[in-house]
């Protein structure tokens, strides 16, 4: 069973911050509040792009913030505990971040602001999206591209694809098991859970469960 | 204005492929592709000396190495003028500073001077990018531009004086598009802003590869004995950066460990602050034959690299902080960085992966001690310090920055979007 080659593509972002910046938590939840979904997106699902080697404590912008500028880690453990790739709809994270910034203020209030230049900072990244030139025709060259291509094209084909496909599927899946035909391995790898590897770490699982014939969990 | 020939020769990129993966040349020529031998224009104030000054001088020559018609125009004005836009500098830092109508006035007629010799490079050009204050009126005050303009702050805008920044903001909001070096320099603005961060330059005498040879002779030379872990710190002799406070941490750790500090500056001598700090840092070393303060030439770039590349660990235990590029310049040598949480150190060190982040003194010490009792923990963070700087703070992530930049004002760059909200 033969189709169309596996293109690896890669978006190439740069980060736009609004200008809306908040010292407080009730600063913090207001900036969430009044977001562009675009900034929620961003700062809960792109942090591994900006650590590739390694996940740090905390998987995402708004619980690094938490945990490192607020300094309050039950704050931190909330908002680390949201899995933003699990969850599609961003209108229902953004709630479940407001709910945790909520208990944190009834319960400990207003934090004092946060020391100038420590600031959370909302943005949003603007990206474009290229083909790489590296081309799958087969398992072989498939686990090949997945060595040498940039981190983001993995976040790109892995992480985001599964919130961008109709069927949750990432695309290397979906390709295995439409030009491959190879439907266990397909299905193994959709089952994978990337979300707290770091996108390094994502690569070698990903090149380990292929070599060995999708046996890896 | 006075268009500089010296950039005109094109670099290849290819020198800098040893350094990063191939595919960072398919994202070059990618994106400038979809540029199409687009006429791109920087205007700044000075040929040389300053950080944008040197940006520029390497990074046209790669922007018309990928076949972009990359050009640098420098504002000619008076001793009066620059005097006002240093003000203007100082205000937007948030310095005190007094700027009358008719010194604005006098901003105003450079700038409308300096368009009147330029107008037709400037209406034709697709992308014009001014690099901070100096030149800033030029767009609103050029008419029928065919292109883009961005104009791009090199300083910390997060405090300015409101009288200056309202002024300013006014000339600056019609742009395009503005560029920020950090998210905490940015202000809330109509257009949308970027963020391009500072970036080394793997090839320059200060980031070269320097051979064990080397590196023992610069070291032979200044005196540096090589018996012993060796804690480097390369800055100003500024109080922001701390350097008494180094000193007390090194104190702390002597009291269990052998080791040796090098406190490496720059020449203070037109600096009168800087020579009581260099003066406070002698006193507090003096009686410790194991701390080395170095008073360096402001061109000892080989020396630097040699010190850098001798350190058991880099230390920048700053209070205050811009990026903070001398960490970078650390990482980039494959050692752990003991960095003050200020800044754009935060960005670059990221805890136990490439180093550690301190508050205080004690912090400081405590994280040179962990250090040495962990030579393969220091390891493993060099090198992801190394591959840190590969991946994002290159002069090659810089140069694809500025595409990216021009292809967002084209429109052929998008906001992601989060893809399915129900």
């Amino acid at each position: 069973m033969r189709s169309d080659p596996f293109a690896f593509r890669d978006a190439i972002r740069l980060t736009s911050p609004t200008g809306v910046a908040a010292a407080t938590l009730r600063e913090f939840r207001i900036g969430i509040e009044s977001a562009d979904p675009e900034v929620i997106h961003h700062h809960l699902r792109e942090t591994p792009l900006r650590f590739p080697l390694q996940i740090g404590n905390y998987p995402n912008d708004f619980a690094l913030w938490a945990n490192v500028n607020l300094k309050n880690t039950t704050l931190a453990e909330r908002l680390a505990v949201l899995d933003p790739f699990h969850e599609r709809d961003i209108e229902e994270l953004r709630e479940r971040v407001i709910e945790s910034i909520e208990i944190a203020l009834d319960y400990q209030g207003n934090h004092q602001a946060v020391l100038p230049g420590h600031e959370f900072f909302f943005s949003r990244s603007f990206s474009t999206e290229i083909e790489l030139g590296t081309i799958a025709y087969d398992l072989e060259t498939l686990i090949d591209g997945i060595h040498s291509v940039p981190a983001s094209s993995l976040f790109f084909h892995l992480y985001e694809s599964r919130l961008r496909n109709e069927d949750g599927r990432d695309d290397l899946s979906q390709w295995l098991r439409s030009g491959l035909g190879a439907i266990d391995v397909a299905e193994r790898l959709s089952d994978l859970d990337f979300y707290l590897l770091s996108l390094e770490d994502c690569r070698s699982v990903v090149v380990e469960l292929l070599n060995d014939g999708g046996t890896v969990r | 204005m006075k268009e500089i020939q010296s950039v005109l020769e094109p670099q290849d990129i290819t020198p800098y492929l040893e350094f990063v993966p191939s595919w960072v040349e398919h994202q070059l020529k990618c994106l400038s592709e979809q540029l199409n031998g687009a006429t791109v224009i920087h205007i700044n104030s000075t040929a040389s000396g300053g950080g944008v000054a040197e940006i520029l001088h390497r990074l046209i020559p790669l922007q018309r190495g990928l076949g972009i018609d990359a050009r640098w125009l420098v504002l000619d004005g008076d001793a009066n003028f620059f005097s006002i836009t240093k003000r203007l500098h100082n205000g937007l830092q948030g310095q005190q500073v007094s700027v009358s109508e008719s010194e604005w006035d006098h901003y105003l007629e450079i700038n409308e001077n300096n368009r009147r010799d330029s107008v037709d490079l400037l209406r034709d050009a697709d992308f014009v990018i001014v690099h901070d204050p100096q030149p800033a009126a030029l767009y609103t005050l050029t008419q029928s531009v065919r292109g883009q303009w961005a104009w791009r702050c090199h300083i910390d805008l997060s405090k300015p004086r409101r009288s200056i920044w309202r002024r300013l903001r006014r000339l600056v909001e019609p742009y395009t598009a503005s560029v920020f070096s950090l998210a905490r320099f940015t202000r809330q603005l109509k257009h949308p802003q970027v963020l391009i961060s500072p970036a080394i330059d793997p090839l320059t005498v200060k980031n070269r590869y320097l051979h064990e040879d080397d590196i023992e002779s610069v070291c032979n030379t200044l005196n540096i004995p090589r018996d012993l872990p060796l804690f480097v710190q390369v800055s100003r002799f500024d109080r922001f950066k701390d350097p008494v406070g180094v000193i007390e941490a090194f104190s702390i750790l002597r009291r269990h460990r052998e080791a040796r500090l090098v406190l490496a500056g720059g020449s203070a001598t037109d600096d009168p602050e800087g020579s009581e700090v260099l003066e406070e840092v002698r006193q507090a070393a003096s009686s410790d034959d194991h701390i080395h303060v170095l008073e360096l030439p402001p061109d000892a770039h080989h020396e630097i690299n040699a010190l850098q590349r001798a350190a058991t660990v880099i230390v920048q235990k700053s209070i205050k902080e811009g990026f903070g590029l001398v960490v970078t310049e650390g990482l980039w040598k494959g050692k752990p960085v003991i960095g003050g949480a200020v800044g754009g150190i935060t960005l670059q060190v990221i805890e136990d992966i490439t180093g550690h982040l301190v508050h205080t003194i004690e912090g400081c010490a405590y994280r040179m001690r962990q250090c040495l009792r962990h030579p393969t923990a220091s390891d493993r963070m060099g090198y992801n310090g190394r591959e840190l700087v590969r991946t994002q703070y290159l002069i090659t992530r810089q140069l694809r920055d500025h595409l990216m930049l021009f292809s967002l004002m084209s429109g052929n760059a998008v906001s992601r979007i989060p893809f399915i909200s129900r």
